[in-house]
């Protein structure tokens, strides 16, 4: 009824002008609100994937570091001035390499970023202060950080060659006996 | 019709008074937007998005602040776990530099051995080479004279010389032979002497031990360094708390290794010097002598220990380098000489041999030619710098009888010991854990058991030779009242023979108690005092492995940092979040580990009573830098037992730190409420 006396010429000519313009505009306004929320929807669903891509970037980022740090003795940063090696475990001998912090420019992380993809990451700088274990490991180091096993050894012969390495040959010592 | 009474209405609203005109349009206007139902769907729009804002603006605000949390957690995280990783990396440093220290050492006892050595063999070589000649000249004179004493004729005594004769013209000629092996040692260990003096391993020791120094001062300066830095990157407060360790009101409590010098207190104070005898000479259980029948028995002293983790660590590495480390040590070299002495051996023991066909009164001329020339002492199997073999007794190993090798282990040894005593008195790092503990309940009887075996073998051969001997000797006495011959110069005879059977079985009984009164008495104040050790011995059996306990864990490796925002935060939903305008804090409990704490091939499987004195575990040496720094969980309280220590923990280091309490405090957790905590804990 409602629809058939707007449609009439007779009751539109008993309407002012702001009733007619008025004509249409809630079709117009739900059209507009629904764009409005859908965009405001897809700006929500991509903020929460940002966040939970975020955090988990840096769980895996330091699930690892941590490998890292138990498993290899690699450190993997170095340049930034927030992570300059600590002054004292390089000064105490002086001329002698740094045997407690050599670490890398950036590294690369395999970074889950939903279930079953992974994208490659280049974590570098400040990185290694969100996790320090990003940049510093609990064993010596040495520039090859490819063996680890190699490097301890090599640290510790280090120390061997500058103890008595002249008499290791005519007094027929054991090779150091490195862990 | 309506419509015409709207306009009758309308037409009412042009009054003529002003405040009817006004109060006329406020009516007319009132019931006209009542009437008017233009723009209604704006409203409602309006409206609408009004509460989508106002309800996006609160999810945003929640996921602002669960964000947020997350940062916090993971900035106490990361300071935690830096600080371990730190505290992780001294250890291991300081661990493996006392294994370079001990390196060091081991390469001065060998240094020092060198020419001791050289000169002993080189004196015993000319030595056996004059007592040869002399020999050889009494043969002569023994062959001029007519006395026929020890002997039951004439040519039987002239069997015997010949034999002797041929046996001392073989040392004469193997003499010259084993000094040129000798001056190969000499060349060979040469330049090791001329390059190096002795004072410098010492130096190096010392340089050694000023970076072990150094390292350690700077760990906590680098932890609250690295503490500043993460503070700075995330915009929070960090502080620091140990559950054993008292913080102040203006500090943390300093965060440093778990590592504390020999002989020290728990304390870790590296600038106090080390008394000479503290805790590293553990003396030993000393038992003088009993008296068994009238005859003392001579014990001794057992189970003295000098730093016992680094001293294993200490004699394993110059076990290595006595000769177990490569195929050309010195040891190899001198071994030739015990060989060419050992072929010696063979020699005489042919030329000494009944060839068959001998008549019988001239049978016994070998095997007493054999005897004589064999106390001389040229071969190994008789060397008397070591004693003699005795019936049922072998020489295996390091320590035997032989000459060239014998005298250089034993200098070896001196050396080694000299140096572990100079190694103790030095302040060298080691692992906090190390103390004196009693042995535990459940391996006294083995401790025992293995102590009193360990003294009783010890001893046993020696008190009953030395008691046999004394009998002997009464024996000889008895038949000859004038003399009192030592058991070195005594010429044997069928009867001496005789004698010292009945010697040997008189003295064994006497032995036997002698020397199981003296190690029953060694073994229970064996078990009854107080042992070193690197870890507290576990108070249930063991085996097959066993780690640190909990309550170690939290005296010596756990830390927990607390981290609080600069700003307060209030959540737009605080109804849903729980979260009342405050400063956020977080809580992370982190320590550091030793990944070998469980591997038995680091020292983690050792027992109490396999072997005497008991072993100390072993962390300290070569599983010493194996520490690494981990996160830990914390867990209700009523979940399980380990939940219970957890939350020990982090009660002791909450009553202890006033830092941590005042950051607890000002988000309103007071006391140690497991329900707030774990508010502010999320793993």
């Amino acid at each position: 009824m409602h629809y058939q006396k707007l449609s009439s010429t007779r009751a539109c000519a008993a309407w002012s002008r702001a009733d007619v313009r008025c004509r249409g505009v809630a079709e117009i306004e739900a059209i507009f609100c629904a764009v409005v929320l859908a965009l405001l929807m897809l700006m929500g669903i991509g903020a929460l994937k940002i966040a939970g891509t975020r955090m988990t970037t840096q769980n895996a980022a330091i699930y690892e570091s941590f490998k890292d740090s138990t498993n290899r003795p690699s450190p993997t940063l170095e340049g930034d001035s927030l992570l300059t090696p600590i002054d004292g475990t390089t000064t105490v001998r002086p001329g002698l390499p740094n045997r407690t912090h050599v670490s890398r420019q950036e590294t690369h992380l395999n970074v889950n970023v939903d279930a079953g993809q992974t994208i490659p990451a280049v974590i570098q700088a400040l990185a290694g202060t969100i996790g320090p274990q990003l940049s510093y490991g609990a064993y010596p180091n040495l520039d090859d950080r490819e063996d680890g096993e190699k490097n301890v050894k090599d640290w510790f012969n280090a120390y061997v060659e500058e103890s008595h390495s002249e008499v290791i040959d005519p007094l027929g010592l054991a090779p150091a006996w490195s862990p | 019709m309506k419509s015409q009474q709207r306009r009758a209405s309308d037409s009412r609203c042009g009054g003529g008074e002003v405040w009817a005109f006004f109060a006329g349009r406020l009516r007319c206007g009132a019931r006209a937007v009542h009437r008017d139902e233009r723009g209604a769907i704006g409203f409602l729009v309006l409206f609408i998005m009004f509460a989508l804002l106002g309800l996006m603006a609160m999810v945003w605000n929640t996921g602002d602040l669960a964000t947020k949390r997350q940062q916090i957690q993971n900035a106490a995280d990361a300071d935690a776990h830096a600080a371990e990783i730190w505290t992780a990396r001294t250890a291991n440093l300081l661990s493996a530099t006392n294994m370079l220290i001990c390196e060091n050492g081991s390469a001065e006892a060998i240094y020092r051995s060198v020419k001791p050595t050289a000169d002993s063999i080189g004196n015993e070589l000319i030595n056996e080479r004059n007592r040869a000649n002399r020999a050889l000249t009494r043969i002569a004179n023994q062959r001029a004279s007519a006395n026929l004493f020890g002997y039951p004729s004439a040519a039987y005594k002239g069997l015997v010389l010949d034999l002797k004769e041929r046996c001392l013209q073989e040392v004469l000629r193997s003499l010259p032979l084993q000094q040129s092996i000798l001056n190969e040692f000499i060349a060979r260990t040469s330049p090791a002497l001329m390059t190096t003096q002795a004072d410098d391993f010492a130096q190096r020791r010392d340089q050694m031990f000023q970076y072990q120094v150094e390292i350690h001062r700077i760990t906590p300066e680098v932890v609250n360094e690295q503490r500043a830095a993460m503070a700075d990157f995330y915009k929070v407060q960090l502080t620091h708390a140990l559950p054993k360790t008292p913080g102040s009101d203006s500090g943390d409590p300093t965060v440093n290794a778990p590592v504390k010098r020999i002989g020290g207190t728990d304390a870790v104070d590296i600038e106090q010097p080390l008394g000479q005898d503290e805790e590293l000479n553990h003396p030993g259980v000393t038992v003088e002598k009993v008296n068994v029948a009238g005859y003392d028995v001579f014990g001794g002293t057992w189970g003295g220990i000098l730093c016992p983790p680094l001293r294993r660590y200490f004699y394993d590495r110059n076990w290595r380098d006595i000769g177990q480390g490569r195929s050309d040590s010195l040891y190899e070299i001198l071994k030739r000489i015990d060989d060419e002495r050992d072929r010696l051996a063979l020699v005489m023991d042919a030329i000494c041999a009944d060839p068959g066909g001998v008549p019988a009164a001239l049978a016994g001329a070998y095997p007493q030619a054999r005897q004589e020339i064999g106390v001389m002492g040229f071969d190994d199997r008789n060397y008397p710098g070591f004693g003699p073999l005795l019936p049922g007794q072998s020489r295996g190993g390091y320590t035997t009888g032989h000459m060239a090798t014998g005298t250089y282990v034993n200098i070896v040894y001196s050396f080694r010991d000299q140096i572990l005593g100079d190694l103790g008195r030095r302040p060298i790092f080691m692992m906090a854990t190390y103390d004196r503990y009693n042995v535990p309940d459940w391996a006294k009887s083995g401790v025992y058991n293995s102590a009193k075996n360990y003294v009783y073998n010890d001893i046993y051969s020696r008190e009953w030779f030395r008691l046999a001997e004394i009998k002997w000797q009464e024996l000889w006495r008895a038949r000859n009242p004038v003399g009192n011959p030592s058991m070195d110069t005594r010429r044997w005879t069928a009867q001496d023979f005789a004698d010292w059977a009945t010697a040997l079985a008189w003295a064994q009984p006497i032995a036997q108690q002698g020397c199981t009164m003296i190690a029953e008495q060694a073994a229970q104040e064996w078990i009854d005092r107080k042992w070193p050790y690197e870890m507290k011995p576990p108070i249930t059996e063991v085996p097959p492995t066993q780690g640190f306990s909990q309550e170690e864990r939290h005296t010596y490796f756990t830390l927990i940092t607390g981290a609080k925002t600069n700003e307060t935060y209030k959540p737009r939903l605080a109804t849903l979040s729980g979260i009342k305008g405050a400063p956020m804090v977080a809580l992370t409990q982190a320590e550091v580990f030793n990944w070998m704490e469980f591997n038995g091939g680091y020292g983690a499987s050792d027992r109490y009573d396999v072997w005497a004195p008991p072993e100390p575990w072993r962390l300290s040496t070569i599983g010493g830098w194996n520490w690494n720094s981990r996160l830990t969980t914390f867990v209700s309280p009523a979940e399980n037992d380990a939940g219970k220590l957890t939350a020990e923990a982090l009660s002791e280091a909450i009553q202890n730190n006033p830092q941590l309490q005042q950051m607890l405090e000002s988000v309103g957790i007071t006391g140690n409420d497991a329900d707030a905590l774990s508010k502010v804990i999320q793993h």
